[in-house]
Order: structure tokens, then C-alpha cells, then sequence
């Protein structure tokens, strides 16, 4: 997808002298909680939360390198974060880690032009494999899109069906509070959604090529032929 | 004898395997889940009836159709139903009256014994049918295969308003429809329109272009590119979506 650059970024690039790009980081966790990092403490405009600046900590060691793909591969990068600041007992990142829960959090990185106040890059991504040591933590960004995380075709043949209760596909709009899946819990007043049963609960189809036989030690029970050919649905 | 063209593709599922996603023409035979031998009480014919389920719906329509390769009439609705694989109508009950092009429940279902279960298979797309005696048959086998035109896929303009819900061999709209159903609308009615954000997520420009470029026609009055595509094996769907965006030059919008 093209992207399209902040007014002036030419020229401001073309400059024999300027000053770095810096590093924001916003961050909003599965609670709500709004994090501003950055490699360069100052205010800056925000991405997440209400509109306007905030404050952004420098707890930013590095961030990148990012890969960055025009394929389905899964863009990502890696970003670390300092664990020094705080008590000896609890460091700021350690405890943040350890009370609130980062994993799938929201991150939005950009890279901060601080001569045209702007964002020359911006990657929305979700957090992952969150990991500290005493003095440094790291995480990485994953992009919001991630295929490479989801299976297709999604759905398998199953005697069961494979919605989930209540979802649109279901259509359930019963008293029940849950749903064992099978045809007769779907027939059920409290579900009464039998219509949108998508399992398979025919029986499997059989074809006897051969006749019946019986075996010599056990004339009771009649076995199938060797060469008899059972075709249907594996169970 | 050799009966695909390049643009058929024939693969067969099972239970326990997913539910085939395919789009364009597609030769198929399915999954069939159920056989049953039937003496006519008036002819003593030996009738069979057979339950092929073909893939994730909805689909089109049946285009032609064999039974062990002997040619029948899609249209006879006392031999062949066609599915199309719609999601089920709340409140139809599950009595057997269809003769095919809804996804309420078959007809046939009540000529089966008792014990087996009338279901409309909501939206997978199954053919029923009701075989007459061959006496030149192989063996007991009934091969149903057929050609079809398999997903309805939505369809839009530059700007993402959906212009057509509609079967399309254009590669440009199956990408979307996968899009769609693993990445931005996970759970939804067949059709269901995308919200604001949801369509917020495409580059539409793109995807317009792609597709007009896939329409074009050259001298020869073949269009630039057609295909069909039948993923009936489980993969990554980064896997699946990108050969078909390289292959048609498509981009997604990763934010």
C-alpha cells in the first residue's frame, strides 16, 4: 500500500545537518492502560488515547530493525526497554510487567521527525513474547494483520458443528447458556437453531464388495472379506 | 480418459479434513457422506441416493454433472439437487422438501430409514441425488462428479462500496473474500455487510485495479487472467494469501 510522506520531508532530509528521528512508542494495554515511551524524553503528539501531546518516558533502548514486507509475511521487529529506573526491590518495568498484562497489548511505534513534527513511519502491531532481565526488557511488535497465526480453510467436517453458540453463523438466540454442539442440543427449545446445524451426523457410507463370510473359529459373528472395500467417512 | 482442462481442478475431502474453499469453475466430487441402495416399491429398480458435500458456501450453481461418468441432467430434479451452501432459515424446521437451490433440507432425506438424521447441512454447499439402476456400472461406487461455479465472492469499487454479491473467476475478489473470512469478518452471515472500520482495513484502489486489470481483454478476447483455486488442505493463511496477491498483484492494507 503506498504511503504517503509528511509535507517537507524532502527537503527537511536533504538537509546537510538536522537532528535524529526519534522513537515514540504508545502503548495501550488489554485494560485500557495508556503507556508513552520514547528514546528521547519530551512531549510529543500522541497516537492512543484522547487527542493531543503527552508526556513520553524514556525507557527506549532500541527499537528495530523492522521487516517490513509487501507479501502476507508477518512484519515485525523487536523493541527493548529499560528496567532500571524504580526501587531495588521493584523496578518500574518489572512491576508493570508483573501486575498488568502486556501480551497482545496495542503498540503503535513511529519514528518522530523533530524538525517537521510528524511521524515518517508509522507501524501498528501488537506486543509479544514479553521478556526482563534485571536491567533491560524486550518485547516484539507484530503486525495488527497476522496471517501467519490463523489456519485455512478454517473449518473441518466433524459430526459436530463447528459454530460457535450464539455467533451470527449459529443464529441461536436461546435460553441456553452454552451448547454441546450435537444436533439434538440444537433441535432443543432452548437453542432452536437446528436450521444453522452445519455437523455431519449422517452415518458412514459402507460398500460391501464382497459377501458376508464366516470365520471358522467363530461362527456367530460374521467378519468382513479381506478384499472387503469399507469407503466412507474416517472416524 | 483425461476429462480436466487446465482450469478444473478435481480433489476430493473427508471428515476430518477441512471444508474446501473454492472459487471459480471447479470440477468436484466431494465428500459423500452417505449412500444408500433403494428398491422402488412399484419398479423393484435399485435406486441409489448419495450425499456429495462439496465445499465452504455459497456457491453458484452446477454446471454439468456425471454419474459413473454417464452424463445427467442437473436439471431433473427427481435425480439431482444441487445445494448451494446458504446459511439455514431460522424457524424452516428440518422437514425434507427441497428439490435443490435453497439449503433447506432434501427431499431425498425421506426416502432414507429411519435413524439417520434430515439436516440441510448449513452453508456448505452438497449435491443430494437419486441414482437410477446402472447396469454397466464398475462396481457399487457412485461417482457423482460435476462442474461448478463454485463462491459467490462480494465485489467493490475504488471507494468500498460493495457493487455486486456475485460468483467471479476474477483473482482480485477471491484475495478479498479470503481477507474477508480469515482476517476481517471472522464470524458473519453469508454476505454480511462489512462495517465502516471493517472496509477501513482494504486498500480499495488497489483492489480495483487489480480487478479491472484481470477483466481486461487482450486482441484474442480472452481476459488477462482467470483461474480457479480449490485449497482443500489446512496451511498458514499467510501462505494462501500471499501466492494469490503475488500471482495477481493485489495489496492489503496491514494496518
Amino acid at each position: 500500500m503506498p504511503r504517503t510522506m509528511p509535507a517537507g520531508t524532502a527537503a527537511e532530509f536533504k538537509k546537510r545537518n538536522g537532528l535524529g528521528l526519534v522513537t515514540l512508542l504508545d502503548l495501550q494495554l488489554l485494560d485500557g492502560t495508556l503507556y508513552y515511551w520514547s528514546d528521547l524524553a519530551g512531549s510529543y503528539t500522541k497516537k492512543l488515547g484522547v487527542a493531543g501531546a503527552a508526556v513520553y518516558s524514556p525507557w527506549l533502548l532500541s527499537a528495530g530493525p523492522l521487516r517490513l514486507s509487501r507479501s502476507l509475511a508477518t512484519d515485525a521487529g523487536d523493541i527493548r526497554v529499560q528496567n532500571i529506573s524504580g526501587d531495588t526491590l521493584k523496578r518500574d518495568l518489572a512491576n508493570a510487567i508483573s501486575s498488568r498484562e502486556f501480551e497482545g497489548a496495542f503498540a503503535v511505534l513511529r519514528l518522530w521527525s523533530l524538525g517537521l513534527s510528524a511521524a515518517v513511519l508509522e507501524f501498528d502491531a501488537f506486543l509479544t513474547e514479553p521478556t526482563f532481565d534485571e536491567s533491560a526488557g524486550s518485547f516484539r511488535v507484530l503486525q495488527l494483520l497476522d496471517p501467519s497465526s490463523v489456519e485455512a480453510p478454517a473449518r473441518v467436517y466433524s459430526e459436530q458443528c463447528t459454530w460457535r453458540y450464539k455467533s451470527p453463523e449459529c443464529g441461536s438466540t436461546g435460553s441456553a447458556a452454552a451448547c454441546p454442539k450435537d444436533l439434538a442440543s440444537c433441535k432443543d427449545a432452548t437453542r432452536a437453531a437446528s436450521e444453522r446445524f452445519n455437523g455431519v451426523p449422517t452415518p458412514p457410507t459402507v460398500d460391501i464388495r464382497q459377501p458376508w463370510t464366516f470365520t471358522d473359529d467363530n461362527h456367530d459373528m460374521p467378519r468382513l472379506h479381506p478384499q472387503t472395500v469399507i469407503n466412507g467417512m474416517r472416524r | 480418459m483425461k476429462p480436466f482442462t487446465k482450469h478444473l481442478e478435481g480433489l476430493k475431502s473427508e471428515l476430518g479434513l477441512p471444508v474446501a474453499l473454492a472459487y471459480g469453475n471447479v470440477r468436484a466430487r466431494g465428500n459423500q457422506v452417505l449412500k444408500y441402495e433403494k428398491v422402488d416399491t412399484l419398479s423393484g429398480d435399485k435406486k441409489r441416493i448419495a450425499i456429495n458435500l462439496l465445499g465452504e458456501g455459497e456457491w453458484d450453481s452446477c454446471v454439468r454433472a456425471w454419474f459413473n461418468r454417464v452424463p445427467v441432467n442437473v436439471a431433473d430434479t427427481a435425480v439431482f439437487h444441487f445445494h448451494p451452501g446458504k446459511d439455514g432459515t431460522l424457524g424452516d424446521g428440518l422437514v425434507p422438501i427441497s428439490t435443490g437451490g435453497d439449503q433447506k433440507v432434501d427431499l431425498f432425506f425421506s426416502e432414507l430409514p429411519g435413524g439417520v438424521d434430515p439436516v440441510n447441512y448449513s452453508r456448505t454447499a452438497y449435491v443430494m441425488v437419486k441414482a437410477p439402476p446402472d447396469i454397466g456400472a464398475p462396481g457399487p461406487d457412485l461417482d457423482v462428479l460435476g462442474d461448478y461455479k463454485a463462491l459467490k465472492v462480494r465485489q467493490f469499487d475504488n471507494a468500498g462500496t460493495q457493487t455486486a454479491y456475485a460468483w467471479s473467476d476474477n483473482p482480485a475478489w477471491w484475495i478479498c473474500d479470503v481477507l474477508i473470512r480469515f482476517f476481517i469478518k471472522r464470524e458473519g452471515v453469508v454476505n454480511e455487510a462489512l462495517s465502516a472500520d471493517e472496509k477501513a482495513r482494504f486498500d480499495w484502489q488497489s483492489f480495483s485495479d487489480v480487478a479491472t486489470y484481470n477483466d481486461a481483454t487482450s486482441a484474442a478476447a480472452s481476459s488477462a487472467f482467470r483461474a480457479a483455486a480449490w485449497p482443500s488442505r489446512k496451511g498458514r493463511a499467510s501462505r494462501r494469501c500471499s501466492s494469490r496477491c503475488s500471482s495477481s498483484r493485489a495489496a492489503t492494507c496491514s494496518r
